[in-house]
């Protein structure tokens, strides 16, 4: 009977995501004009989805099958995240003015999953990560005072050069080595990947530099310094973060410069690099191999990129079932193979639509930049959207084996301190660049208005006040050029 | 600002970059579905719900070869055809081998999952995973098997012109029912008998490779009909002599007596004549040295010679001793191209899947693998072939009715006695060639122990059809 009632929750959880992916899109329709709809509308039926997802999953998730009662500890983080669906979007927007709530919606949805998953795989793992969302959120808040605060936040380029490089260099003195690669440190009982803090850095800096003219010193300058950062990290084997800032680099400059010479200049260099690492590195080579051919040593080398490969496909579209699966076989499944979890259980649809969802993430950010005034505005939004974005499509494509595996996390969704505070951070960066845009397409719609009813009340003037204006208006213009002079 | 012209641009690359995740996801979670799933390297095979009754397996004609019944408490899996579909059914138990480990994902595939559950539930039916019916005769094998007589070897026979495997017969055997129990004796026992010989067996061809020598001549020979050797039983090549079976003195030999009694002095002056380039091009052709497919387990049949090759490697190679390798298998679907025009079926065991409420689904259709000779290549090695069964080696291989077209061989075993070859075809009156067949005794009393086995076995097929 159980067992029915899963089978059956899978039509279910399919349904869901796919109304959620359906408002999000007729509410795009809608603000491109080709549809009429109603947004509060739409909003809210994807709050009611989201919950409904949540309870639907922690029912089949707390309940002890035979025993006709319910885990207490399932109920308890039932309830929180219930809370939070419910109120977190809303003291969002409380703190953020002007934020797009499609945006925070899909960061919910997102999150949701992880904590569902991760109860799955292993409650104490999604009691910590329901932890470290809370402090997310906490922190997210502080990010429109904190931009308030810092009035030019373009100026500060050489302090984010410098910030960089200490972080960067940290952990080759007080680093040690997890999943095999040498970027994390501890502060006491706490450890974090500082290449996390970087990427803040690091599109901060690049942003200061996106501009109109960008001469050939400027990208050798920033060439220069995005070498320095992509070339520690590949020393320190975090293959899957250089190549993320490497991609974000050419895009932003290819988007500065206008030049698609380094944008495929920039990919030649990558594949460049990819074959001279290929013939120098060992680790390299191992992982190059195991993705061209991982029956090679189907329980050595490739063990783990075929356990995620039959995960996704064994149970096709439809998945197996939430509970009924065995991800538990895939090393790290917390981590960077969550996706694989996602679909082994939830089915190869609902991972589709994950990706569905996450392009509409993207093309939230790229519109946010889009809108941008301040080229620094712009150059944010897009090095963000872009890093995410990247992050996403490098670990989706590592587990399905479509690319090499680099072991990046899941943003929003694997487990993982740093990686679900950073993304939640990268949000709220995103949404403060919302509001800020929204703010000033106010004030520019505004300052029209004005004009317009200046220039109105000008027309109506007779003949000689309008002369008696003009003069007083040359003469007011007179003033300010001497006011420059004496400067 | 100018640079939103080209932020509009990276919308297109991600935008391709995402939709070429989602096509692969497509790719591997729906076309590849069966054949990824099916590794026997997945973990999700093995899991296992006491609840559901695995599939069973089936011969062609529904006898049952392995099926799991219901005790009271828990099911248990039973081989009824026992030792003679071992090695086509494998065991479950300490692990799994044959189909019970590559049709793994059939056998506990639950068609309609929720129907049957929803009915379990209100009925207490039972929860049935699908079955897969096979293309293997259990009554020819056991035939087979008892035509082995306890040596050590294997028998395979097929349909030439489709692929089916009718017969998989490897011994020594085992029953599977008890593998579980005495799997460390099975494991440990010299004559290997949880091997399938079959697939995993791998021989020197012997005499059987002339067939090879023959077409490779053919090709690449302008006048290889008046290409005649004098054997005087034994011949003396590069650091090499080769001697006739028995030192048998053939005297002057053409291509069709030479094959006819398996003349080894003039093979081996025909494949030096071709020169190891084209005796290699030509094996590779025939699928040597290429690895195959098959339900259980892909496998690869060997050659090693190339245009450097010494002499005395090129003449070994041609009458089938040196470094080449076969498997029965391989040598049933050789046979079987020559009986089916020159084109190679690809080998499949697998006829369909039978679901719990009795319909029938997801058969396999017979596909070509590769055409290996022409028309022309194929009707002249057949009838250098008749000849063999008619009047030459294999006379032991006859049938009455019917024209058996085949090769004997004999293979050196430095370990002991030569192994027994033979591989051959049965063509009826109007031209159709219902079986092909390769069957290799290890170690036999008399050098063409395998014509007599492989002509009984079509004689017993014919009779009881």
């Amino acid at each position: 009977m159980y067992d029915l009632v899963i089978l059956l929750s899978r039509y279910l959880f399919i349904f869901y995501i796919i109304f959620f992916v359906m408002q999000s899109v007729r509410i795009f329709l809608g603000e491109s004009g080709m549809a009429r709809v109603k947004p509060y509308l739409c909003y809210a039926y994807q709050k009611v989805t989201m919950v409904f997802m949540h309870l639907t999953a922690f029912i089949i998730l707390a309940y002890n099958n035979g025993e006709y009662s319910f885990k207490a500890e399932g109920l308890v983080l039932c309830g929180a995240g219930l809370l939070f669906i419910c109120i977190a979007s809303w003291i969002w927007e409380k703190v953020y003015r002007y934020s797009n709530k499609l945006l925070w919606n899909t960061i919910i949805f997102f999150m949701d999953i992880s904590i569902i998953m991760l109860y799955r795989l292993n409650p104490q793992i999604a009691l910590r990560q329901a932890e470290w969302i809370g402090i997310g959120f906490i922190l997210s808040l502080i990010i429109p005072l904190l931009m308030k605060l810092i009035k030019k936040p373009e100026k500060l380029r050489i302090l984010y050069v410098v910030l960089m490089y200490i972080l960067i260099l940290l952990p080759f003195f007080a680093g040690r080595e997890e999943y095999g690669s040498l970027n994390w440190i501890s502060i006491g009982s706490v450890s974090f990947q500082p290449s996390e803090v970087v990427k803040f850095l690091f599109v901060f800096y690049l942003a200061s530099k996106f501009k109109e003219r960008f001469s050939i010193a400027d990208v050798l300058g920033t060439g220069l310094v995005t070498l320095g950062i992509v070339g520690s990290m590949v020393y320190q084997k975090d293959l899957g973060g250089a190549l993320i800032f490497f991609v974000v680099y050419v895009i932003m400059l290819y988007c500065a410069t206008g030049r698609f010479f380094w944008l495929a200049g920039g990919f030649g260099l990558l594949i460049g690099a990819a074959f001279a690492a290929f013939k120098l590195f060992y680790h390299v080579k191992v992982r190059m191999q195991t993705w061209l051919d991982p029956w090679q040593d189907p329980s050595g080398g490739g063990y783990q990129v075929l356990q995620s490969v039959f995960a996704i496909a064994s149970w096709g579209f439809l998945g197996r079932g939430l509970g009924r699966g065995i991800p538990q076989k895939i090393p790290v499944v917390e981590r960077d193979f969550i996706f694989s979890a996602i679909c082994e259980e939830f089915g190869s649809f609902f991972g589709i639509c994950i990706i569905v969802l996450f392009i509409t993430f993207f093309y939230m950010g790229i519109k946010i930049a889009l809108r941008g005034r301040k080229s620094f505005n712009v150059g944010l939004a897009l090095g963000f959207t872009v890093l995410i974005s990247f992050q996403f499509f490098l670990i989706i494509g590592g587990v399905i084996k479509f690319i090499p595996l680099t072991g990046v996390t899941m943003p929003f969704i694997s487990y993982g301190g740093t990686s679900v505070v950073v993304s939640i951070l990268i949000a709220g960066i995103l949404q403060w660049l919302n509001g800020d845009a929204e703010k000033e397409e106010l004030e520019e719609a505004a300052r029209l208005e004005e004009e317009e009813r200046l220039l109105e009340e000008y027309e109506n003037l007779s003949e000689e006040e309008r002369n008696e204006l003009d003069i007083i208006m040359s003469r007011r213009a007179g003033d300010s050029d001497e006011i420059e002079e004496i400067y | 600002m100018k640079s939103k012209k080209y932020i509009k641009r990276v919308i297109l690359i991600f935008g391709v970059l995402f939709v070429l995740l989602i096509v692969y996801i497509v790719k591997i979670a729906g076309f590849d579905r069966y054949e990824t799933a099916s590794s026997t390297y997945n973990p999700r095979l093995s899991i296992t719900d006491e609840t559901v009754k695995r599939g069973s397996i089936l011969d062609r004609n529904g006898v049952v070869l392995a099926e799991s019944t219901w005790n009271g408490s828990s099911y248990t899996r039973a081989y009824p055809m026992g030792r003679y579909t071992a090695h086509v059914t494998g065991y479950t138990g300490v692990g799994k081998t044959g189909l019970e480990a590559y049709a793994g994902f059939q056998l506990t595939n639950i068609k309609d999952e929720i129907v049957q559950r929803f009915k379990n539930a209100i009925s207490e039916t039972e929860i049935v995973a699908d079955s897969v019916q096979l293309t293997i005769d259990s009554d020819l094998n056991r035939k087979a098997y008892e035509l082995m007589n306890g040596e050590k070897g294997s028998v395979v026979m097929m349909d030439p012109s489709t692929g089916e495997v009718f017969v998989m017969v490897s011994s020594p055997s085992f029953d599977p029912s008890t593998a579980a129990e005495n799997w460390e004796s099975l494991r440990d026992d010299e004559d290997s008998p949880l091997l399938n010989r079959a697939v995993s067996g791998y021989y020197p061809p012997g005499s059987t490779f002339k067939v090879i020598t023959a077409l490779a001549a053919m090709r690449n020979l302008g006048g290889y009909r008046d290409f005649v050797v004098d054997c005087t039983g034994a011949a003396d090549f590069d650091e090499k002599i080769i001697h006739c079976y028995n030192n048998t003195a053939h005297g002057t030999m053409n291509l069709e007596n030479a094959l006819k009694y398996s003349c080894n002095t003039y093979f081996a002056a025909l494949g030096k004549e071709v020169g190891g380039k084209a005796l290699s091009d030509t094996a590779e052709s025939l699928m040597m040295n290429t690895d195959i497919e098959f339900t259980l387990g892909k496998f690869k049949s060997t050659e090693n010679l190339d245009f450097f090759s010494r002499e005395s490697e090129v003449v070994e190679t041609s009458i089938g001793q040196g470094e080449t390798l076969v498997n029965p298998l391989y040598m049933a679907m050789l046979a079987s191209s020559i009986a089916n025009d020159g084109v190679m079926m690809k080998p499949y065991i697998i006829s369909n899947k039978i679901y719990y409420d009795g319909n029938t689904g997801g058969y396999t259709l017979p596909s070509r693998l590769k055409t290996v000779m022409s028309v022309d290549e194929a009707k002249e090695l057949k009838n250098m072939m008749t000849a063999v069964v008619e009047s030459g080696t294999g006379t032991d291989a006859a049938v009455w009715g019917y024209t058996v077209s085949g090769k004997t061989g004999t293979a050196e075993n430095p370990n002991g006695t030569d192994h027994s070859w033979f591989i051959g075809f049965m063509t009826d009156s109007e031209g159709n060639s219902p079986y092909a067949i390769a069957v290799v005794i290890e170690n036999p009393e008399g050098s063409t122990r395998g014509a007599w086995v492989a002509g009984e076995l079509l004689r017993y097929a014919v009779n009881n059809q």
